[in-house]
């Protein structure tokens, strides 16, 4: 193991037999118990078992800095199952650590456990036996599944039946977002009680705030139920999946039914319904962009009497913030500036972690939006 | 925009989004804009809520003072405060030019009507340039003598009623009064020119999260509620106790005192808080009510109770924090024969179902030896000492006690009995603790942001009524005549330490001793 900590206290990441983990972090925490005269008061707290699955040579990587991302926010046990399809054997090994980071307050060290599972390509089907041995009692259990949300795939399904209750994905990171979202979409409902945190959704917070904020920035704002027109940029080749999550978002807030989809050499449309008023949505894209493509602006034209009242948020240069411009009929334009959440999928996983029940305007999100990549099928 | 609850239905884009509403487009205006609070306290959380989106985007901030200052001057002003006070971290730094361009500047005295004119045509020009709608939250960041005459002269310029369409608010600080009769007539003329719903009382107390999780920790959970009544609870202390001195308020304070400028709000809101009834919802003035109905149930002081269960007490010279520091009477802008109390402790009956027989001990404190505010409530012990056989064992074990600790380590304790480890049935206390820090990894937000954004929202819960503050003056009344009348009681204490003798006899009189904190 060659990754360097980067916490404000961290034991030496050692080997340990996968049978042995508990009773070397028993051990362990005996003797830091002892030893914090050297250290400063350390405080072990449990609030959640979280389990990172992947399958390339980045989780580690990726341990290591949702390790650094959750030790404050959500301290307890953070197992990373690493498998190997490259790899031969029939022995899983364990390197484990203790992680603390100093509260806001400075005074103590808050400590997690990070447990690496490295797992042979033969044994990826008994990993929720090793989970099982290793999980702290009386915790919920979260499972990050990192690369492509494979919903049908076996391990997936038994270690989101039976061990954890809460789920984390990116439905971004497939290469057919449509498809990705019509699965998720039927998992979801298969699975009415599991909370469910997609890191694509939780990107679009800021983008929700925004559109939101600019129906209540004038006294007399027309209401989203106006809407006629709404319009999607990405980055990259294709419409992603946050681009049709937010447009399945406005649908099933504002009660819009799709009535057609059809696709173009830049963009695809899609028509709705609503109270027999027509509104018209565009997802384009620019084709110079990257290897995912990425919601870039949203641009919204509401009826208001004879006039238009018109807003645009668009991704600042400098893609950590967003800006919003409202141009409201006989008002001054205003600008407005708000943050985009951090880039790393990490700090995501830390925020998506607060919520312990399925949201249910995610999952009306997503089901709209899976009905607009079925009419793009 | 109306001020109603109601708007939040029309937007259906908002649910589910962290920030439930924003703000209607609104014009802010301090009154004592050059002053200490504004530079500390209100300057660095407006600029806190800019950056992180929270306030509208039609938004403006107008300062009135005294001193003739340029809106550049004020801008640079607010600047360095926010830069000492607040967060203007690098990256917030380029926020700040944004910011800056929202804040303008009026020069007048507090009684001068043509000041109030000049005010007037800012608003309106703001209305105009920045669109925002006629709203205004005039913040009285001044003494409190200003209050009545910034009252008057905001309702004789009409800048007190709203157009149609619009909201008109008025934030008031502590302290509301100096006693009975002051707060009824502050109200009285506040009540002249505002609505009671216009007008928003600041207990700064309230905006903090601790103090707001009292009510979930009691209502939010099933396990602790049945245990919080007479049938358990040996009695309840409230502790605020703090290690400064006057810091340069030396005249304010010395016309003020413990009382008058902890216990009567902070501590009375603690008090309520810990003690009231479930409201029937978490609307404000469900809340409110239910602390209303329990101050009105703390029994009344008689001269003679004043004596016997309120200490009063002064500190003299002593070491703190690991420096010598000087008596009350000899800080600048104390009177040298000030008879003002800088430690307050109380002995309060609640005389209801829930807490008859349970008595309330409040402390308070200047230049004590640790700077806590806590609530404990102390229960019974077990019926019978069943481990007896070791006579030490049940004596080292404390009662058990739930602690909540608004500041700092913000968090709850239980301490209760365990087995020590060994042969003999040896029992020790133990705690288990919470703390928010562990648990939740971020430091909790200032409260003046949470307050300035519920009063730009309307909502009332985290606000004094002006029936609440007329009550908790009730109860106080009593014991500021008699100790008004009677030159005797005044106890001293040194600088580091505890408090008096006096308020340890308070305790002990009923068998019990303070908490060690």
């Amino acid at each position: 193991m060659t990754v360097r900590p980067v916490f404000g206290f961290a034991t030496p990441v050692e080997p340990v037999a996968v049978g042995a983990v508990p009773q070397y972090l028993t051990t362990l925490w005996q003797r830091l118990t002892r030893e914090q005269a050297a250290t400063g008061p350390l405080t072990p707290a449990r609030m959640l078992n979280l389990v990172l699955y992947g399958e390339d040579d980045a989780v580690p990587e990726t341990a290591e800095r949702l390790a650094a991302s959750v030790a404050a926010l959500h301290p307890g046990r953070l197992i990373a199952v690493q498998v190997d399809r490259g790899r031969g054997g029939t022995e899983m090994t364990a390197h484990v650590s203790v992680r603390c980071v100093p509260d806001p307050t400075g005074q103590r060290q808050v400590c997690s456990e990070l447990v690496l599972l490295t797992v042979p390509a033969a044994l990826r089907r008994y990993v929720p036996h090793a989970l099982c041995a290793l999980l702290l009692p009386d915790l919920p259990v979260a499972l990050w599944w990192t690369g492509t949300p494979r919903v049908e795939d076996p391990l997936y399904q038994r270690l989101t039946a039976d061990l954890a209750s809460r789920v984390l994905l990116d439905s971004r990171a497939g290469d057919q977002p449509p498809a990705t979202l019509r699965a998720l979409a039927r998992w979801c409902a298969e699975r009415p009680t599991v909370a469910l945190g997609d890191l694509a959704w939780a990107r679009l917070h800021p983008w929700r705030q925004a559109i939101a904020d600019c129906f209540d920035q004038v006294n007399s704002s027309p209401p989203p139920a106006r809407i006629r027109r709404v319009e999607l940029i990405s980055d990259g080749v294709g419409v992603p999946a946050d681009a049709l999550l937010l447009l399945g978002w406005f649908a099933s807030r504002l009660a819009w039914q799709v009535k057609g989809a059809s696709q173009e050499p830049d963009a695809v449309r899609v028509d709705f319904l609503c109270d027999g008023r027509r509104v018209q949505a565009r997802c384009g894209w620019v084709t110079d962009a990257q290897a995912l493509p990425t919601l870039a602006a949203i641009r919204v034209e509401v009826a208001l009497g004879s006039e238009a009242f018109g807003f645009e948020v668009h991704r600042g240069h400098d893609v950590n913030v967003v800006h919003t411009h409202v141009t409201p009929p006989g008002g001054p334009r205003s600008a407005r500036t708000a943050g985009l959440p951090e880039p790393r999928d990490e700090a995501l996983v830390a925020r998506l972690l607060n919520a312990s029940l399925p949201d249910p305007l995610y999952r009306a999100a997503l089901d709209r939006a899976a009905q607009i990549a079925g009419a793009l099928a | 925009m109306a001020d109603q609850w109601g708007e939040l239905e029309r937007n259906p884009l908002r649910e589910g989004l962290q920030q439930a509403r924003t703000p209607d487009p609104n014009c802010f205006v301090i009154f004592g804009a050059s002053g200490d609070l504004t530079r500390r306290k209100l300057m660095p959380a407006l600029f806190r809520l800019y950056v992180q989106g929270l306030l509208p985007s039609r938004f403006s901030v107008v300062g009135v003072a005294r001193r003739p200052l340029a809106d550049d001057e004020f801008r640079e002003q607010m600047r360095q405060a926010v830069a000492t006070y607040g967060t203007l971290r690098e990256e917030a730094a380029g926020r700040w030019e944004r910011f800056a361009a929202l804040l303008r500047y009026v020069a007048s005295e507090f009684h001068d009507a043509a000041g109030y004119q000049r005010l007037g045509q800012v608003l309106a020009e703001e209305d105009e340039h920045r669109g925002t709608g006629g709203n205004r939250l005039f913040y009285l960041a001044t003494p409190p003598d200003a209050f009545p005459v910034i009252a008057l002269n905001l309702g004789q310029a009409g800048l007190a009623r709203p157009a149609s369409g619009s909201w008109t608010r008025i934030v008031v600080e502590k302290p509301f009064g100096r006693d009975l009769h002051s707060a009824r007539e502050l109200n009285d003329r506040l009540h002249a020119f505002f609505e009671e719903h216009q007008i928003f009382r600041i207990d700064h107390y309230l905006g903090k999260e601790t103090v707001q999780n009292i009510l979930v920790f009691r209502f939010g959970n099933a396990i602790f509620e049945p245990l919080w009544n007479r049938r358990y609870v040996d009695h309840v202390e409230i502790t605020v106790a703090e290690t400064v001195g006057v810091e340069g308020r030396g005249a304010y304070y010395d016309a003020t005192g413990a009382l008058r400028d902890m216990v009567q709000n902070h501590m009375m809101q603690l008090l309520a808080l810990t003690a009231m009834e479930p409201p029937a919802t978490f609307a404000a003035d469900a809340v409110r009510d239910e602390k209303v109905k329990v101050l009105r149930s703390i029994r009344p002081f008689t001269p003679e109770q004043v004596r016997t269960d309120a200490v009063r007490a002064r500190y003299v010279p002593g070491l703190v924090e690991g420096r010598l520091v000087p008596g009350y009477r000899q800080e600048e802008g104390v009177a040298p024969d000030s008879t003002t109390p800088t430690y307050v402790a109380l002995r309060l009956m609640i005389d209801n179902w829930r807490w008859a027989g349970v008595p309330f001990y409040l402390r308070h404190g200047k230049r004590l030896p640790k700077r806590v505010t806590e609530i404990a409530m102390v229960y019974n012990r077990p019926p019978l000492r069943l481990f007896r056989e070791r006579d030490d064992a049940s004596d080292r074990v404390e009662p058990n006690t739930i602690i909540l600790r608004i500041q700092p380590d913000e968090g709850i304790s239980l301490k209760f009995a365990a087995k020590a480890p060994g042969p003999a049935m040896d029992l020790r206390s133990v705690t288990m603790d919470f703390l928010y820090s562990a648990s939740f990894g971020i430091s909790p937000p200032d409260a003046y942001e949470r307050l300035l954004l519920d009063a730009m929202l309307g909502d009332h819960t985290l606000f004094t009524r002006s029936d609440e503050v007329e009550v908790a003056w009730s109860i106080l009344q009593p014991i500021l005549e008699e100790w008004d009348r009677s030159g005797e009681g005044m106890a001293i204490y040194e600088a580091g330490t505890w408090g008096p003798s006096a308020a340890d006899d308070l305790i002990a009189r009923d068998h019990r001793r303070w908490r060690q904190l």
